[in-house]
């Protein structure tokens, strides 16, 4: 039993990783249709970096930029719904799951439309940030609000107001401690779905303001296939380690 | 040190509409120990929210320490100290971080916070517990260290929410006895909520007993018990005896007696360590009556005769 478990576990992670690892290895060989015995280069790796690198910096820009917004937007959010009760909070918290079905494409356009004759906003890169906000700030909130319920954190509050707490002082010493968790799960996601974001970001950059998927699709479509292999290769050396580093950290604070 | 605290006409209705506290006025002097005892929805909480001001009341209700109107004041502002029905102990901070919260937040020194904080671990009994974690301490532990967050501060009215809510019997008893010697000792002004009528006897000096959202009757335990105003007091305050029409007694005012006005056959009989409980039913009678004796037990179907002190007998209309 256990050794068929073992083995299910094993092709379903193959099934994930092979084709990633297969993609990244395509980038390091000279000729892909020559195969391993073409030889290896890192020449295609050079290359990515010279065409591609303002895509990395803006993806980790806007990444950052993504979750101070979330941050600043979904946690305050989450607590005014935490502390409500009633119809309207519950049916706003059934809304926020929407935009999750919704293709990133129409929500591109919707943003396209309320912005889009806002001065030059379409050439700059904050127009491809609000998409982002857009996208991640329900998996923020939600995770957040995960955590405010599952803390009882209407009564904790109410304990430190007995304790003589003005709000400052227990939304800084109780509530957000308390909520540490969510905060951080919801951070993690935030910064993940930044950098990999493609739906929404496509219809929103302009050659100048791609993001590293953008600047992947791109690759894929007007280079050579080792090219757009190579870009593969550098996106998961540039988001592994951060994202594992990320977690880890996470998990420290959390405990 | 200690305040007092009224509440004047107070009513409290829900968003819902439910009436949780009909127009209440109630004294609490400084350094009384007062006990809100009622079954489970008669507005103990409620009442106890008023107070504290983590409620306000309807239009026209007003309450008031010292004389002052507190009505507006916001709970952070009453000086008040509060233990919660489920403790609500702060998951983040452990036990000293805890029981010094309410010293942080008024701006009191390390070193002051520090010697306040062991005073109240030494108090309460936890000493070598300082830095131990919430989720880490017995159910008693975690009373103990709600109390002392809630008496660090040295408030002037304390208020416990049914401080001894989820703790196993022989724990309530010692807990018990430890907090009626506290706030001896402290004399704070202390409203606590309880349920369980031995728990209001034995600490509360003055008992309010609530029904349904109103005050059924106010006296000391000797007064609630000896004479309850109503049925309704009678029977939550222990064993009510129905000896026909609107007179009751307690178990205690019957004995067996030859020459007794009542007969009566024993039904059952249950020894309760050091005296036994008699169940019987008086001829005639449709209800079955409860008395105490110290010795010789009846057998269950015997027959005998029972007298009543007449000044024990209550007069309680329907
Ligand atoms: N937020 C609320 N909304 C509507 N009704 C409420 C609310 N809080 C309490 N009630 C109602 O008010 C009444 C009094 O409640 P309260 O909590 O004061 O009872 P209690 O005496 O403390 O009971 P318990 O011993 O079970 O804690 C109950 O009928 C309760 O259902
Ligand atoms: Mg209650």
């Amino acid at each position: 039993m256990r050794l068929l478990a073992g083995l299910v576990t094993l092709l379903v992670a193959a099934f994930l990783l092979v084709p990633v690892l297969l993609s990244a290895l395509a980038g390091v060989t000279a000729n892909w249709f020559l195969g391993i015995a073409g030889g290896f280069t890192t020449r295609w790796i050079e290359r990515v970096w010279e065409l591609y690198a303002h895509t990395i910096a803006l993806s980790a820009w806007i990444a950052c930029c993504c979750l101070i917004a979330t941050l600043l937007l979904g946690v305050p959010a989450a607590y005014a719904l935490a502390r409500s009760e009633g119809r309207w909070p519950r049916l706003v918290e059934e809304l926020l799951t929407l935009p999750l079905a919704v293709p990133g494409l129409a929500t591109a356009l919707g943003l396209i439309l309320l912005w889009g004759a806002v001065g030059n906003i379409r050439t700059h890169w904050g127009f491809v940030l609000i998409g982002h906000i857009v996208f991640t700030l329900p998996f923020m909130l939600r995770a957040t609000l995960a955590a405010m319920r599952s803390t009882d954190l209407v009564t904790l509050e109410e304990a430190a107001r007995a304790c003589g707490a003005g709000f400052r002082q227990r939304f800084v010493g109780i509530v957000l401690p308390n909520a540490r968790r969510g905060i951080l799960a919801g951070s993690l996601m935030v910064v993940a779905l930044s950098l990999g974001e493609f739906n929404t970001t496509l219809l929103l950059a302009t050659p100048f303001t791609m993001t590293l998927p953008v600047g992947l699709a791109d690759s894929y479509a007007s280079m050579r296939l080792e090219i757009g292999s190579a870009f593969t290769l550098v996106f998961l050396l540039l988001v592994v380690p951060p994202m594992l580093l990320l977690q880890a950290v996470a998990d420290r604070v959390a405990r | 040190m200690s305040i007092s605290a009224r509440l004047e006409a107070c009513a409290r209705t829900f968003a819902d509409g439910t009436v949780g506290l009909h127009p209440t006025t109630l004294d609490f002097p400084a350094g009384s120990v007062t006990a809100l005892l009622g079954p489970s929805g008669c507005g103990k909480t409620t009442t106890l929210r008023l107070l504290a001001g983590l409620a306000a009341p309807d239009r026209g209700g007003r309450v008031l320490f010292d004389g002052q109107d507190v009505t507006r004041l916001p709970v952070e502002k009453r000086g008040i100290g509060m233990v919660f029905q489920g403790y609500a102990l702060f998951p983040n901070r452990d036990v000293a971080g805890n029981i010094g919260f309410g010293l942080e937040v008024r701006g009191v020194s390390r070193a002051e916070r520090d010697r306040r904080v062991a005073e109240m671990l030494r108090l309460t009994r936890l000493e070598g517990l300082a830095s131990r974690r919430i989720d880490q301490l017995s159910g008693g532990q975690r009373q103990r260290v709600a109390l002392a967050r809630a008496l660090a501060p040295a408030p002037g009215l304390l208020l416990l929410d049914e401080p001894f809510g989820a703790l196993d019997a022989r724990l309530r008893d010692t807990l018990r006895g430890e907090l009626a010697a506290l706030l001896e000792a402290l004399g704070v002004t202390a409203v606590f909520v309880t349920h369980d009528q031995a728990e209001a006897m034995a600490l509360g000096r003055r008992i309010v007993v609530m029904e349904a959202g109103r005050v059924a009757q106010t006296g000391t335990p000797e007064e609630v018990y000896r004479r309850p105003s109503t049925r309704f007091v009678g029977q939550f305050l222990g064993t009510l005896n129905h000896l026909g029409q609107d007179r009751f007694c307690r178990p205690e005012a019957l004995r067996v007696d030859p020459g007794g006005a009542i007969p009566a056959t024993v039904r059952a009989c249950f020894f309760e360590g050091g005296r036994y409980r008699v169940i019987a039913l008086p001829e005639g009678g449709d209800s079955e009556i409860t008395f105490e004796i110290a010795a010789s037990p009846p057998m269950p179907g015997s027959r005998l005769r029972l007298a009543v002190e007449a000044e024990a007998v209550l007069r309680l209309p329907a």
